[in-house]
Protein backbone atom coordinates (compact mmCIF):
# COMPACT_ATOMS: atom_id res chain seq x y z
CA UNK A 1 0.00 0.00 0.00
CA UNK A 2 1.26 3.44 -0.82
CA UNK A 3 0.35 4.87 2.57
CA UNK A 4 2.19 2.05 4.32
CA UNK A 5 5.28 2.65 2.20
CA UNK A 6 5.17 6.35 2.91
CA UNK A 7 4.75 5.62 6.60
CA UNK A 8 7.63 3.17 6.72
CA UNK A 9 9.91 5.43 4.74
CA UNK A 10 9.13 8.47 6.88
CA UNK A 11 9.40 6.48 10.09
CA UNK A 12 12.77 4.99 9.34
CA UNK A 13 14.16 8.21 7.95
CA UNK A 14 13.01 10.26 10.91
CA UNK A 15 14.26 7.65 13.38
CA UNK A 16 17.78 7.69 12.02
CA UNK A 17 17.84 11.38 11.21
CA UNK A 18 16.60 12.68 14.55
CA UNK A 19 18.90 10.28 16.44
CA UNK A 20 21.86 11.64 14.52
CA UNK A 21 20.78 15.25 15.17
CA UNK A 22 20.57 14.56 18.90
CA UNK A 23 23.98 12.90 18.93
CA UNK A 24 25.52 15.72 16.94
CA UNK A 25 24.25 18.40 19.29
CA UNK A 26 25.18 16.42 22.40
CA UNK A 27 28.69 15.47 21.35
CA UNK A 28 29.28 18.96 20.01
CA UNK A 29 28.44 20.38 23.43
CA UNK A 30 30.76 17.91 25.12
CA UNK A 31 33.60 18.88 22.81
CA UNK A 32 33.00 22.57 23.35
CA UNK A 33 32.88 22.30 27.13
CA UNK A 34 35.96 20.10 27.14
CA UNK A 35 37.89 22.63 25.08
CA UNK A 36 36.83 25.40 27.49
CA UNK A 37 37.86 23.32 30.48
CA UNK A 38 41.27 22.61 28.99
CA UNK A 39 41.69 26.29 28.24
CA UNK A 40 41.02 27.13 31.86
CA UNK A 41 43.33 24.48 33.29
CA UNK A 42 45.86 23.05 30.84
CA UNK A 43 47.36 20.67 33.43
CA UNK A 44 44.14 18.66 33.56
CA UNK A 45 44.09 18.16 29.79
CA UNK A 46 44.72 14.40 30.03
CA UNK A 47 41.82 13.68 32.37
CA UNK A 48 39.43 15.97 30.54
CA UNK A 49 40.38 14.36 27.26
CA UNK A 50 39.63 10.84 28.45
CA UNK A 51 36.35 11.90 30.08
CA UNK A 52 35.32 13.55 26.83
CA UNK A 53 36.08 10.48 24.72
CA UNK A 54 34.19 8.14 27.02
CA UNK A 55 31.12 10.35 27.20
CA UNK A 56 31.12 10.83 23.44
CA UNK A 57 31.21 7.08 22.87
CA UNK A 58 28.27 6.53 25.22
CA UNK A 59 26.16 9.14 23.48
CA UNK A 60 27.08 7.67 20.14
CA UNK A 61 25.88 4.30 21.41
CA UNK A 62 22.48 5.75 22.19
CA UNK A 63 22.27 7.45 18.78
CA UNK A 64 23.05 4.17 17.07
CA UNK A 65 20.04 2.65 18.85
CA UNK A 66 17.99 4.97 16.67
CA UNK A 67 19.86 4.05 13.51
CA UNK A 68 19.48 0.33 14.18
CA UNK A 69 15.78 0.89 14.74
CA UNK A 70 15.61 2.61 11.35
CA UNK A 71 17.22 -0.36 9.67
CA UNK A 72 14.80 -2.76 11.39
CA UNK A 73 11.80 -0.69 10.29
CA UNK A 74 12.96 -0.72 6.69
CA UNK A 75 13.55 -4.45 6.84
CA UNK A 76 10.02 -5.14 8.10
CA UNK A 77 8.82 -4.78 4.50
CA UNK B 1 7.30 -3.32 -1.63
CA UNK B 2 9.38 -0.30 -2.49
CA UNK B 3 12.27 -1.10 -0.22
CA UNK B 4 12.72 -4.78 -1.02
CA UNK B 5 16.29 -5.79 -1.48
CA UNK B 6 15.64 -6.92 -5.03
CA UNK B 7 15.36 -3.40 -6.33
CA UNK B 8 18.21 -2.56 -8.64
CA UNK B 9 19.09 0.84 -9.94
CA UNK B 10 19.12 1.60 -13.66
CA UNK B 11 22.42 -0.16 -14.27
CA UNK B 12 21.61 -3.30 -12.28
CA UNK B 13 23.67 -2.59 -9.16
CA UNK B 14 21.97 -3.29 -5.86
CA UNK B 15 23.65 -1.43 -3.02
CA UNK B 16 21.60 -2.82 -0.13
CA UNK B 17 22.11 -6.43 -1.14
CA UNK B 18 25.83 -5.89 -1.77
CA UNK B 19 26.39 -4.24 1.59
CA UNK B 20 24.31 -6.74 3.55
CA UNK B 21 26.05 -9.65 1.86
CA UNK B 22 29.45 -8.31 2.88
CA UNK B 23 28.45 -7.68 6.47
CA UNK B 24 26.47 -10.87 7.08
CA UNK B 25 27.72 -14.25 8.17
CA UNK B 26 27.82 -17.07 5.65
CA UNK B 27 28.34 -20.78 5.20
CA UNK B 28 31.21 -20.35 2.74
CA UNK B 29 34.26 -18.12 2.64
CA UNK B 30 34.04 -16.18 -0.61
CA UNK B 31 36.97 -14.00 -1.61
CA UNK B 32 35.62 -12.24 -4.67
CA UNK B 33 33.59 -12.75 -7.83
CA UNK B 34 35.56 -13.24 -11.01
CA UNK B 35 34.69 -11.76 -14.36
CA UNK B 36 32.09 -14.45 -15.06
CA UNK B 37 30.26 -13.57 -11.82
CA UNK B 38 31.27 -16.83 -10.22
CA UNK B 39 32.26 -16.66 -6.57
CA UNK B 40 35.85 -17.63 -5.83
CA UNK B 41 36.27 -19.22 -2.44
CA UNK B 42 35.57 -22.41 -0.56
CA UNK B 43 32.70 -23.83 1.42
CA UNK B 44 32.88 -24.39 5.13
CA UNK B 45 31.93 -27.58 6.98
CA UNK B 46 28.40 -28.17 8.26
CA UNK B 47 27.58 -29.75 11.59
CA UNK B 48 23.88 -30.49 11.86
CA UNK B 49 21.79 -32.20 14.56
CA UNK B 50 19.14 -34.26 12.87
CA UNK B 51 16.08 -34.12 15.15
CA UNK B 52 14.40 -37.07 13.52
CA UNK B 53 17.22 -39.55 13.77
CA UNK B 54 18.80 -37.94 16.86
CA UNK B 55 22.34 -37.93 15.58
CA UNK B 56 24.91 -35.41 14.46
CA UNK B 57 25.60 -35.15 10.75
CA UNK B 58 28.95 -33.80 9.76
CA UNK B 59 29.63 -32.67 6.19
CA UNK B 60 32.65 -31.02 4.70
CA UNK B 61 30.61 -28.56 2.68
CA UNK B 62 27.07 -27.50 1.97
CA UNK B 63 27.14 -29.19 -1.42
CA UNK B 64 27.99 -32.51 0.22
CA UNK B 65 25.13 -32.01 2.66
CA UNK B 66 22.71 -31.41 -0.19
CA UNK B 67 24.06 -34.47 -1.98
CA UNK B 68 23.29 -36.66 0.98
CA UNK B 69 19.67 -35.69 1.24
CA UNK B 70 19.36 -32.30 2.85
CA UNK B 71 17.23 -29.81 0.97
CA UNK B 72 17.84 -26.11 0.65
CA UNK B 73 15.29 -24.10 2.54
CA UNK B 74 13.23 -21.94 0.27
CA UNK B 75 11.91 -18.60 1.29
CA UNK B 76 8.89 -17.33 -0.59
CA UNK B 77 9.91 -13.78 -1.21
CA UNK B 78 13.56 -14.42 -1.94
CA UNK B 79 15.51 -17.08 -3.75
CA UNK B 80 16.75 -20.10 -1.82
CA UNK B 81 18.27 -18.70 1.37
CA UNK B 82 21.88 -19.56 0.71
CA UNK B 83 22.98 -22.49 2.75
CA UNK B 84 20.04 -22.95 5.07
CA UNK B 85 18.94 -26.55 4.99
CA UNK B 86 16.01 -28.77 5.87
CA UNK B 87 16.38 -32.35 7.07
CA UNK B 88 16.57 -35.19 4.57
CA UNK B 89 13.15 -36.53 3.81
CA UNK B 90 12.14 -32.96 4.30
CA UNK B 91 11.68 -32.65 0.57
CA UNK B 92 8.51 -34.74 0.61
CA UNK B 93 7.13 -33.05 3.71
CA UNK B 94 8.01 -29.76 2.08
CA UNK B 95 5.95 -30.61 -0.97
CA UNK B 96 3.02 -31.75 1.17
CA UNK B 97 3.27 -28.49 3.03
CA UNK B 98 3.12 -26.35 -0.09
CA UNK B 99 0.26 -28.42 -1.42
CA UNK B 100 -1.69 -28.16 1.83
CA UNK B 101 -1.33 -24.40 1.85
CA UNK B 102 -2.49 -24.23 -1.70
CA UNK B 103 -5.33 -26.68 -1.14
CA UNK B 104 -6.74 -24.84 1.82
CA UNK B 105 -6.66 -21.85 -0.44
CA UNK B 106 -5.75 -19.80 2.58
CA UNK B 107 -4.31 -16.90 0.73
CA UNK B 108 -4.25 -16.46 -3.00
CA UNK B 109 -1.48 -13.98 -3.50
CA UNK B 110 1.87 -15.75 -3.65
CA UNK B 111 3.78 -13.00 -1.96
CA UNK B 112 1.16 -12.17 0.64
CA UNK B 113 2.40 -11.87 4.19
CA UNK B 114 -0.04 -14.37 5.71
CA UNK B 115 1.09 -17.07 3.33
CA UNK B 116 4.74 -16.36 4.00
CA UNK B 117 4.11 -16.54 7.75
CA UNK B 118 2.32 -19.91 7.58
CA UNK B 119 4.99 -21.24 5.27
CA UNK B 120 7.90 -20.10 7.41
CA UNK B 121 6.34 -21.37 10.62
CA UNK B 122 5.69 -24.83 9.24
CA UNK B 123 9.07 -24.96 7.59
CA UNK B 124 10.83 -24.18 10.84
CA UNK B 125 9.74 -27.54 12.20
CA UNK B 126 11.73 -29.26 9.48
CA UNK B 127 15.02 -27.51 10.23
CA UNK B 128 17.95 -29.30 11.87
CA UNK B 129 19.86 -27.69 14.73
CA UNK B 130 22.72 -25.90 13.10
CA UNK B 131 26.14 -25.97 14.75
CA UNK B 132 28.03 -25.39 11.53
CA UNK B 133 31.39 -23.73 11.25
CA UNK B 134 30.41 -20.48 9.59
CA UNK B 135 32.79 -17.73 8.56
CA UNK B 136 32.39 -15.93 11.89
CA UNK B 137 33.19 -19.11 13.82
CA UNK B 138 36.40 -19.57 11.82
CA UNK B 139 37.49 -16.08 12.75
CA UNK B 140 36.44 -16.52 16.37
CA UNK B 141 38.78 -19.50 16.54
CA UNK B 142 41.53 -17.59 14.72
CA UNK B 143 41.29 -14.67 17.14
CA UNK B 144 41.24 -17.05 20.09
CA UNK B 145 44.34 -18.88 18.89
CA UNK B 146 46.10 -15.58 18.18
CA UNK B 147 45.33 -14.33 21.67
CA UNK B 148 46.55 -17.58 23.22
CA UNK B 149 49.81 -17.48 21.28
CA UNK B 150 50.51 -13.85 22.09
CA UNK B 151 49.67 -13.92 25.76
CA UNK B 152 50.94 -17.36 26.72
CA UNK B 153 54.19 -16.47 24.99
CA UNK B 154 54.32 -13.26 26.97
CA UNK B 155 53.57 -15.00 30.27
CA UNK B 156 56.32 -17.50 29.62
CA UNK B 157 58.84 -14.72 29.01
CA UNK B 158 57.87 -13.14 32.32
CA UNK B 159 58.37 -16.42 34.10
CA UNK B 160 61.75 -17.06 32.52
CA UNK B 161 63.28 -13.63 33.25
CA UNK B 162 61.36 -12.29 36.18
CA UNK B 163 63.48 -9.23 36.88
CA UNK B 164 64.57 -8.18 33.41
CA UNK B 165 63.12 -5.25 31.51
CA UNK B 166 60.55 -6.29 28.92
CA UNK B 167 61.38 -6.06 25.24
CA UNK B 168 59.57 -6.54 21.97
CA UNK B 169 55.89 -7.37 21.97
CA UNK B 170 56.01 -7.63 25.76
CA UNK B 171 56.92 -3.98 26.07
CA UNK B 172 54.04 -2.96 23.80
CA UNK B 173 51.37 -4.90 25.65
CA UNK B 174 52.55 -4.36 29.20
CA UNK B 175 51.50 -0.69 29.42
CA UNK B 176 48.07 -1.61 28.07
CA UNK B 177 47.60 -4.36 30.64
CA UNK B 178 48.80 -2.03 33.41
CA UNK B 179 46.39 0.60 32.14
CA UNK B 180 43.46 -1.81 32.31
CA UNK B 181 44.50 -2.92 35.78
CA UNK B 182 44.98 0.57 37.20
CA UNK B 183 42.56 2.82 35.38
CA UNK B 184 39.72 0.41 34.75
CA UNK B 185 39.79 -2.39 37.30
CA UNK B 186 41.17 -0.56 40.35
CA UNK B 187 39.11 2.58 39.72
CA UNK B 188 35.75 0.85 39.48
CA UNK B 189 36.30 -2.25 41.63
CA UNK B 190 38.52 -0.94 44.42
CA UNK B 191 38.56 -3.97 46.69
CA UNK B 192 38.48 -7.25 44.80
CA UNK B 193 39.71 -6.32 41.38
CA UNK B 194 42.03 -9.32 41.05
CA UNK B 195 39.04 -11.64 40.89
CA UNK B 196 37.63 -9.87 37.87
CA UNK B 197 40.80 -8.77 36.14
CA UNK B 198 41.08 -11.88 33.88
CA UNK B 199 37.55 -11.31 32.61
CA UNK B 200 38.17 -7.63 31.88
CA UNK B 201 41.47 -8.29 30.16
CA UNK B 202 39.96 -11.05 28.04
CA UNK B 203 37.01 -8.88 27.03
CA UNK B 204 39.26 -5.99 26.09
CA UNK B 205 41.75 -7.88 23.97
CA UNK B 206 39.21 -10.20 22.38
CA UNK B 207 36.97 -7.33 21.25
CA UNK B 208 39.93 -5.23 20.13
CA UNK B 209 41.49 -8.02 18.07
CA UNK B 210 38.18 -8.97 16.48
CA UNK B 211 37.38 -5.34 15.61
CA UNK B 212 40.76 -4.97 13.95
CA UNK B 213 40.44 -8.30 12.11
CA UNK B 214 37.07 -7.15 10.77
CA UNK B 215 38.79 -4.24 9.03
CA UNK B 216 41.11 -6.50 7.05
CA UNK B 217 39.84 -7.31 3.53
CA UNK B 218 38.53 -10.83 2.91
CA UNK B 219 37.87 -11.39 6.61
CA UNK B 220 34.67 -11.78 8.57
CA UNK B 221 32.66 -9.18 10.44
CA UNK B 222 32.54 -10.90 13.82
CA UNK B 223 31.97 -8.04 16.24
CA UNK B 224 29.27 -6.67 13.97
CA UNK B 225 27.28 -9.80 14.67
CA UNK B 226 24.58 -9.22 17.25
CA UNK B 227 24.78 -12.82 18.49
CA UNK B 228 28.45 -12.35 19.35
CA UNK B 229 28.07 -9.05 21.16
CA UNK B 230 25.01 -10.18 23.06
CA UNK B 231 26.87 -13.31 24.22
CA UNK B 232 29.59 -11.10 25.68
CA UNK B 233 26.97 -8.85 27.26
CA UNK B 234 25.21 -11.88 28.77
CA UNK B 235 28.52 -13.02 30.25
CA UNK B 236 28.96 -9.61 31.86
CA UNK B 237 25.38 -9.67 33.12
CA UNK B 238 25.79 -13.12 34.66
CA UNK B 239 29.05 -12.18 36.36
CA UNK B 240 27.48 -8.97 37.70
CA UNK B 241 24.37 -10.58 39.09
CA UNK B 242 25.97 -13.68 40.50
CA UNK B 243 28.75 -11.87 42.31
CA UNK B 244 26.46 -9.18 43.66
CA UNK B 245 26.35 -8.45 47.35
CA UNK B 246 23.32 -7.73 49.47
CA UNK B 247 23.64 -3.97 49.02
CA UNK B 248 23.11 -4.35 45.30
CA UNK B 249 19.88 -6.31 45.62
CA UNK B 250 18.74 -3.94 48.32
CA UNK B 251 19.21 -1.06 45.94
CA UNK B 252 16.99 -2.78 43.40
CA UNK B 253 14.15 -3.98 45.58
CA UNK B 254 13.97 -1.42 48.33
CA UNK B 255 15.94 1.66 47.32
CA UNK B 256 17.25 3.30 50.49
CA UNK B 257 17.11 7.01 51.04
CA UNK B 258 13.90 7.96 49.22
CA UNK B 259 10.35 8.41 50.59
CA UNK B 260 8.23 5.27 50.70
CA UNK B 261 5.85 6.14 47.88
CA UNK B 262 8.78 6.48 45.48
CA UNK B 263 10.15 3.03 46.27
CA UNK B 264 7.83 1.05 43.93
CA UNK B 265 8.76 3.33 41.04
CA UNK B 266 12.44 2.87 41.84
CA UNK B 267 11.89 -0.88 41.94
CA UNK B 268 10.52 -0.92 38.41
CA UNK B 269 13.22 1.41 37.14
CA UNK B 270 16.03 -0.56 38.74
CA UNK B 271 14.62 -3.91 37.59
CA UNK B 272 14.40 -2.70 34.00
CA UNK B 273 17.92 -1.32 34.20
CA UNK B 274 19.23 -4.78 35.16
CA UNK B 275 18.20 -5.86 31.66
CA UNK B 276 18.79 -2.73 29.63
CA UNK B 277 22.37 -2.20 30.75
CA UNK B 278 23.75 -5.39 29.14
CA UNK B 279 21.43 -4.88 26.16
CA UNK B 280 22.92 -1.42 25.63
CA UNK B 281 26.42 -2.91 25.83
CA UNK B 282 25.56 -5.39 23.09
CA UNK B 283 23.86 -2.88 20.81
CA UNK B 284 26.55 -0.25 21.26
CA UNK B 285 29.34 -2.52 20.04
CA UNK B 286 27.25 -4.13 17.29
CA UNK B 287 25.87 -0.90 15.87
CA UNK B 288 29.18 0.99 15.97
CA UNK B 289 31.12 -1.68 14.12
CA UNK B 290 28.36 -2.43 11.60
CA UNK B 291 27.79 1.25 10.89
CA UNK B 292 31.50 1.73 10.25
CA UNK B 293 31.60 -1.17 7.82
CA UNK B 294 28.47 0.07 6.04
CA UNK B 295 29.99 3.52 5.55
CA UNK B 296 33.17 2.08 4.06
CA UNK B 297 31.18 -0.21 1.77
CA UNK B 298 28.94 2.63 0.65
CA UNK B 299 31.89 4.78 -0.33
CA UNK B 300 33.30 1.97 -2.44
CA UNK B 301 29.91 1.28 -4.00
CA UNK B 302 29.71 4.92 -5.02
CA UNK B 303 32.36 4.15 -7.62
CA UNK B 304 30.19 1.49 -9.20
CA UNK B 305 27.04 3.52 -9.04
CA UNK B 306 28.69 6.50 -10.68
CA UNK B 307 30.44 4.36 -13.25
CA UNK B 308 27.05 2.79 -14.02
CA UNK B 309 28.72 -0.62 -14.24
CA UNK B 310 30.82 0.23 -17.27
CA UNK B 311 28.53 2.59 -19.12
CA UNK B 312 30.29 5.76 -17.90
CA UNK B 313 33.91 4.78 -17.19
CA UNK B 314 35.23 8.33 -17.06
CA UNK B 315 32.89 9.24 -14.24
CA UNK B 316 33.77 5.98 -12.55
CA UNK B 317 37.50 6.67 -12.60
CA UNK B 318 37.01 10.19 -11.33
CA UNK B 319 34.83 9.02 -8.47
CA UNK B 320 37.30 6.30 -7.56
CA UNK B 321 39.96 8.87 -6.68
CA UNK B 322 37.72 10.82 -4.31
CA UNK B 323 36.08 7.69 -2.99
CA UNK B 324 39.37 6.03 -2.11
CA UNK B 325 40.54 9.11 -0.23
CA UNK B 326 37.33 9.21 1.80
CA UNK B 327 37.50 5.48 2.43
CA UNK B 328 41.05 5.78 3.78
CA UNK B 329 39.93 8.59 6.06
CA UNK B 330 37.01 6.56 7.39
CA UNK B 331 39.34 3.59 7.83
CA UNK B 332 41.55 5.65 10.12
CA UNK B 333 38.52 6.58 12.18
CA UNK B 334 37.53 2.92 12.24
CA UNK B 335 40.89 2.00 13.77
CA UNK B 336 40.22 4.49 16.57
CA UNK B 337 36.67 3.16 17.00
CA UNK B 338 37.99 -0.42 17.22
CA UNK B 339 40.12 0.47 20.23
CA UNK B 340 37.56 2.83 21.72
CA UNK B 341 34.67 0.38 21.61
CA UNK B 342 36.77 -2.31 23.26
CA UNK B 343 37.73 0.20 25.97
CA UNK B 344 34.12 1.33 26.48
CA UNK B 345 32.84 -2.24 26.73
CA UNK B 346 35.50 -3.11 29.30
CA UNK B 347 35.00 0.10 31.29
CA UNK B 348 31.24 -0.32 31.48
CA UNK B 349 31.59 -3.98 32.44
CA UNK B 350 33.98 -2.96 35.21
CA UNK B 351 31.54 -0.26 36.29
CA UNK B 352 28.61 -2.67 36.52
CA UNK B 353 30.66 -5.28 38.37
CA UNK B 354 31.96 -2.59 40.71
CA UNK B 355 28.43 -1.45 41.47
CA UNK B 356 27.46 -5.02 42.26
CA UNK B 357 30.33 -5.90 44.62
CA UNK B 358 30.43 -2.53 46.32
CA UNK B 359 30.50 -2.86 50.06
CA UNK B 360 28.30 -0.95 52.46
CA UNK B 361 29.72 2.49 53.13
Amino acid sequence: MLLLDIGIGLGAGLAAGLAVVGAGIGIGQIGGNAAQAIARQPEAAGKINSAMIITAAMIEGVALFGVVLGVIIIGKA
Amino acid sequence: MVFSSEKKDSAGFNLVEFAMHHIADGYSWIFYENSHHEPVGFELPRILWNKEKNKIDFFLSTTKAIESGYVEERSFDREATAGKLIIPGGAEKFKELVESIEKENLVKNEKSKARIKIFTKAQSKLKPLDFSITKNVVFLFLAGILLLIVFIGMARKYKKNPDKAPKGLQSALEPIIVFIRDDIAKTYIPHQYEKFLPLLLSLFFFIWFLNMIGLVPFSANVSGNFAFTSSLAIITALVTNFSAKKTYWQHIFWFPGVPVFVKPIMFIVELVSVFTKPFALAIRLFANITAGHLVILSFICLIFIFGKLGEAPGLGYGTSVISTVFTLFIDMIELLIALLQAYIFTTLSALFIGQAVEQEH
